[in-house]
C-alpha cells in the first residue's frame, strides 16, 4: 500500500467518526411512528383489512373518498396550478396545521408531476392512524385536511388543518 | 410473541423483521434505533442532502414495514440490505437507473460527475473531512457507492455486489479506481475541488 492510500485510509476512518454523530431528523422518527400505529390499528382485531400502506396501491376508504369527492369537487372549481415544486409550495401557502403527511414513498412524491390539492373533510378518527391525538371530546366531529392528489387520484400526502 | 422469544434488544435483525412481518410492527422500532442511523448516513454520503437523506431514511423503513418478507438473511446482513434499499430510493430521487451501463474496465470514460451536479453543501465543520466528503460526491455514482459501501459501511465485497447487481470483480474495480481519483482530487490540498475536477 502506498502512502498516499495510507493516508487516504486516515482520512476516510476520520470521515466515518465524524459522520457518526449524524443521525437523521425526529422528523423521520415521527413518520415511522406514525407508519407502525398505522399498520398496528389495521392489523389489530375487529379493524377492517386494508391498511394504510399495508398495500401501496390500497387507501383506507376516508381518504379515498374524500379524495374522489375533492377531485370532482376542485376539477369544477378551479384549473390546475402550475407545475412547481409540490410539497413546498402548498405547505408555503396553506394555513397552519400538520406538515405534509407522506402516503406514497417521498421518492415517488418527488418525481410527480401536476398533482393537486384538495381541501376536504375526514372522520376524526383518522388522525389516530397517523398517531395524532383524538380527543373523545371532538371524536364525533369531522376535520379538515387537505390532500395531495396526483392526476389519476392517488393520494400522495395528507395534512391536517387543526 | 411466544414466551421464549428475546426481548426486542435481543433478538436479532432476522428475528424482528420476523416479528413483523408476522404482525407486530412495533418489531420495527428496534430495527430502526439499531440501523436508523447508518442508512441516513449512506444517504447523505451518496446524496449530499441532508433532506434526501432524511426522506430516504424513512422511505427505507416504511419498505421495510412493508415487505419485511423480502429480506433472506442467508444473503448477507441486514446493514447491507438496508444500504441496498437505500441506494435504490437515492438512484430514484436521482432519476439513475437501478443498474449502472459503465464499462468495468473502461479507463476512457470520464469518472467524475459534473460539478454542477455534485454535492456541494457544507455538511461538516472540520475543512479537510469536507473536501474529503466533497470529492466522493464528485465521483460517479458507480465509483461512489462501491467506496461508501465497502470502505464506508463496512459491507463485504460480496454484500456490495448484491446491492449493486453486479459482479465481485467489478466492485473491487470500482473501489480500487474511485480510491486512486480521491487521491489525485485530495492532491490538490488548498485548491477548490471544482477547479481540480475542470482539469481533469
Amino acid at each position: 500500500m502506498s502512502m498516499d492510500d495510507d493516508a487516504l485510509d486516515r482520512r476516510l476512518a476520520a470521515l466515518k467518526r465524524e459522520l457518526a454523530t449524524h443521525n437523521p431528523p425526529p422528523a423521520v422518527d415521527r413518520t415511522i411512528a406514525a407508519a407502525i400505529a398505522g399498520r398496528e390499528r389495521a392489523a389489530s382485531p375487529g379493524a377492517r383489512r386494508f391498511s394504510w400502506i399495508g398495500r401501496e396501491r390500497t387507501l383506507a376508504w376516508p381518504l379515498a373518498l374524500a379524495a374522489a369527492l375533492g377531485v370532482i369537487a376542485w376539477t369544477l372549481r378551479a384549473p390546475p396550478p402550475p407545475d412547481e415544486s409540490l410539497l413546498g409550495q402548498t405547505a408555503a401557502a396553506a394555513p397552519a396545521g400538520t406538515d405534509f403527511i407522506p402516503i406514497v414513498p417521498v421518492a415517488d412524491i418527488a418525481l410527480t408531476r401536476g398533482a393537486y390539492v384538495v381541501s376536504t373533510q375526514m372522520p376524526r378518527t383518522v388522525l389516530a392512524d397517523f398517531g395524532l391525538p383524538v380527543s373523545p371530546v371532538r371524536a364525533a366531529e369531522p376535520v379538515a385536511s387537505e390532500l395531495l392528489v396526483r392526476a389519476d387520484g392517488t393520494v400522495l400526502a395528507v395534512r391536517f388543518l387543526e | 410473541m411466544p414466551q421464549h422469544a428475546p426481548a426486542a434488544e435481543d433478538a436479532s435483525d432476522a428475528e424482528l423483521l420476523e416479528r413483523v412481518r408476522g404482525g407486530t410492527p412495533a418489531a420495527l422500532r428496534p430495527l430502526y434505533e439499531r440501523h436508523g442511523g447508518m442508512v441516513y448516513r449512506f444517504a447523505l454520503l451518496w446524496s449530499g442532502s441532508p433532506a434526501i437523506a432524511a426522506d430516504v431514511t424513512q422511505d427505507v423503513f416504511v419498505h421495510l414495514l412493508i415487505h419485511a418478507a423480502d429480506f433472506d438473511p442467508l444473503r448477507g446482513r441486514m446493514r447491507a440490505y438496508l444500504c441496498g434499499i437505500a441506494r435504490n430510493f437515492v438512484r430514484r430521487i436521482h432519476a439513475l437507473p437501478a443498474h449502472d451501463p459503465l464499462p468495468d474496465d473502461d479507463e476512457e470514460a470520464t469518472p467524475l460527475a459534473p460539478a454542477a451536479q455534485a454535492p456541494l453543501e457544507r455538511l461538516l465543520r472540520d475543512r479537510e473531512l469536507e473536501e474529503l466528503r466533497r470529492a466522493i460526491g464528485l465521483l460517479l455514482p458507480p465509483y461512489r457507492e462501491a467506496l461508501i459501501l465497502v470502505d464506508l459501511h463496512e459491507c463485504s465485497y460480496a454484500e456490495a455486489a448484491a446491492q449493486c447487481g453486479c459482479a465481485m470483480g467489478t466492485i473491487r474495480s470500482r473501489l480500487s479506481r474511485a480510491r486512486a481519483l480521491l487521491v489525485g482530487l485530495l492532491a490538490d490540498d488548498r485548491e477548490d475541488l471544482p477547479a481540480a475536477v475542470a482539469r481533469r
